[in-house]
């Protein structure tokens, strides 16, 4: 008996709650620190990550440093993205337009597009927007993930969100006003934590403008005043 | 002491060979290499031996024999460059190697039977390099390289192993077929020695009194007695060969079935140093104008024939020569390995084939029009269904420019708060989809951000930004 337990023991991605994990593989740091000291120093290099939260908020800007760790010819693979792909935007978050190409299909037949990108080996890079995924075809993509060394990113609307998945890393965001606000549903080698802060911008606004407008026609007023 | 053997190879056709291979002399026709400053037919084809033209004729005179006969500029140094060619290809199967410019070179081979197994098989080794590079040449084997010279000069192919059967043809030989100084060969000639072998009978120390110590060197490594130092052949860092047109060009695109064959040396030359190269330099000479160097450059190391074909040819396309091209120089730029990054070399070797594979699985399921590569806005208009000629291209609004659009604008429903705005896009008059619109980022109450337009007055929903 204590022998079985020795070797439950050894298996790298299982510890104690009172230890630090072992042997994690090298991270992919986000580059926002609040996130980043949270999740072992950043995304998986390999396997499955799932993204819950609305289209539109920032969730490939959230990426942005994780896609410059990738190497010169990475492959990207967008299966499903929710409208048209525009080229100009994707240098925005670090992505070379070249290496990308975009898969579009049913959600059906979406996960088995993403699986044979996966054990193709072309692919660094496979972002796949699904409205629904359960376990056991998470476990499938998480499985090949590993062996042909794909990052995998799952967007998933919120309200969609499926039951818990065999992933390493799990995350719901949600827009607020200082930028993302993350929560860490399930995190493999670490706690789950609610409530990060993440300060993602990744539109102009017209603060500047509106900062300058409101001075000046405050001087304006003064001059009015004096004058 | 084990006696050396020594093979000497003669190309006597080599400027002729040359001409054929890169197609400049027609098959079936008569052709000469012709020696200006001397006035000597020095090479002679088959076609052109069957007229009548033979080796050492004055132009005027093999003219004279054959009307249609193609003459072919000799030029020592453009021997020599395709003699290094030879060479290099040969040293793929012999190390020791030695040249004798322009047209002459030796290869050790007694001790390359530890590799071979026997002398048959490396025959056949170099045999079959030759034969590729379709060289028409004379060999023969000796004990030294000046044994095997004296042999191959006979213009008959032996490979003997014997020494008696090497002696025999030795002493027939006439002593004005062997490389000695006219003036010795005369002397010797007055004394009434007519034949190598008579001459290698005589001891050394009576010729010594008579003659200068190089003739002595000479006999002595004619005998397989004393081996004089040679130099070996070393390949290059670099690729380089140099051409001479075998006539005038005065359009640049027929340059280049001469640049396919440098190409093809070069593929081969990199290809055994596990190396590639990103730059090739070519210098064309003019007969009346300075020379012009030309670079033609690829992004990646790796060799592809066809790349380099169509970068050079794209290159000759545009390319307008100020004179008829004589000859010129190719040279590669120092070659790169592959080691530094040899990991990813294969990878993306790997990833390209897989890629392409992956392709034409998801085709094959999903349909042709399942896969497609981002859209990319052609002038300032928002717009995924429009396409434009223009080249207008968006780089100033990057920052504005939405990651996803949808395929048809809808009429916005909720209220965003604006965020950034607006900017005015007035465009498409020229193709019928006139557009004037007012496009603002808003964030509407679950924090997405949108683009949204005005038009007309009324609100439309356009893209996400993420």
């Amino acid at each position: 008996m204590a022998s079985l337990l020795s070797l439950v023991e050894k298996h790298p991605a299982i510890w104690r709650g009172n230890q630090a994990p072992i042997g994690q593989s090298r991270r992919l740091a986000t580059g926002y620190l609040s996130l980043d000291e949270v999740i072992l120093g950043g995304f998986p290099e390999y396997g499955v990550v799932r993204i819950s939260g609305r289209t539109g908020i920032g969730e490939l800007s959230l990426l942005k440093n994780v896609f410059t760790q990738t190497s010169e010819n990475a492959f990207y693979l967008f299966v499903n993205p929710p409208g048209v792909l525009i080229t100009n935007s994707l240098r925005r978050v670090n992505v070379v337009p070249e290496n990308v190409h975009v898969v579009s299909t049913s959600s059906e037949l979406s996960l088995w597009a993403a699986e044979e990108a996966i054990k193709s080996a072309s692919c660094s890079v496979l972002l796949l927007w699904c409205e629904h995924i359960n376990a056991a075809q998470a476990r499938r993509l998480q499985v090949a993930a590993v062996q042909h060394e794909c990052l995998v990113v799952i967007f998933e609307p919120e309200n969609q969100r499926s039951a818990a998945l065999p992933v390493p890393l799990d995350l719901t965001i949600t827009a607020i006003d200082q930028g993302l606000q993350v929560d860490i549903r399930k995190l493999q080698g670490g706690w789950p934590k609610q409530n990060i802060v993440v300060p993602v911008s990744f539109t102009p606004n017209n603060t500047t403008i509106n900062s300058l407008m409101r001075k000046y026609s405050m001087h304006a007023e003064d001059d009015a005043l004096h004058g | 002491m084990a006696r050396q053997r020594w093979l000497c190879l003669h190309f006597f056709r080599l400027t002729l060979d040359n001409a054929k291979a890169n197609g400049s002399v027609p098959d079936q026709q008569p052709a000469v290499a012709y020696h200006q400053a001397s006035n000597n037919v020095l090479q002679v084809n088959s076609c052109a031996r069957k007229v009548g033209i033979e080796v050492g004729m004055g132009l005027a005179h093999a003219a004279a024999l054959c009307e249609n006969l193609t003459v072919i500029d000799y030029a020592e140094e453009i021997e020599h460059s395709q003699l290094r060619l030879l060479a290099a290809s040969l040293y793929q199967c012999a190390a020791e190697i030695s040249l004798q410019p322009p047209c002459r070179l030796f290869i050790r081979i007694d001790n390359l039977v530890r590799y071979y197994g026997d002398y048959q098989q490396i025959w056949l080794a170099i045999k079959n390099t030759l034969h590729h590079r379709e060289v028409n040449f004379v060999f023969a084997c000796g004990w030294s390289p000046e044994n095997a010279e004296a042999l191959a000069k006979r213009g008959q192919s032996s490979f003997l192993l014997c020494d008696k059967k090497i002696e025999n043809i030795l002493a027939a030989l006439p002593v004005q077929a062997l490389s000695i100084a006219d003036k010795h060969a005369n002397a010797l000639q007055r004394a009434g020695i007519r034949h190598a072998g008579e001459l290698l009978k005589l001891p050394p120390t009576e010729l010594g009194k008579r003659f200068d110590s190089e003739l002595l060197k000479y006999l002595f490594a004619l005998r397989g007695e004393s081996q004089p130092q040679r130099l070996f052949y070393h390949p290059p860092a670099n690729f380089s060969h140099s051409v001479l047109l075998t006539y005038e060009v005065e359009d640049a695109t027929r340059l280049q079935r001469y640049l396919d064959q440098c190409l093809r040396d070069m593929e081969l030359f990199l290809r055994l140093r596990n190396a590639g190269s990103q730059a090739i330099n070519i210098t064309l000479y003019f007969r009346e104008a300075p020379e012009m160097p030309i670079s033609v450059r690829k992004s990646d190391v790796r060799f592809s024939f066809s790349e380099w074909q169509q970068l050079i040819k794209l290159k000759l396309e545009t390319l307008e020569l100020p004179a008829p091209v004589t000859h010129f120089e190719f040279s590669s730029e120092k070659p790169r390995s592959y080691a530094a990054d040899t990991a990813d070399f294969f990878n993306s070797r790997k990833h390209l084939f897989a890629r392409q594979l992956l392709f034409g699985r998801l085709a094959a399921r999903l349909g042709e029009d399942a896969i497609s590569v981002p859209h990319t806005l052609q002038d300032h208009r928002f717009t995924s269904g429009v396409e434009s000629e223009s080249d207008n291209t968006q780089d100033n609004l990057e920052e504005f420019t939405p990651t996803y659009l949808l395929k048809h604008p809808q009429p916005l429903t909720d209220s965003p708060k604006i965020e950034f705005g607006p900017v005015r896009i007035e465009s498409g008059w020229w193709d019928g989809n006139k557009e004037k619109r007012d496009y603002f980022i808003g964030r509407n109450q679950h924090g997405q951000r949108i683009q949204i337009f005005r038009e007309n007055g009324n609100w439309f929903l356009n893209g996400w930004y993420a």
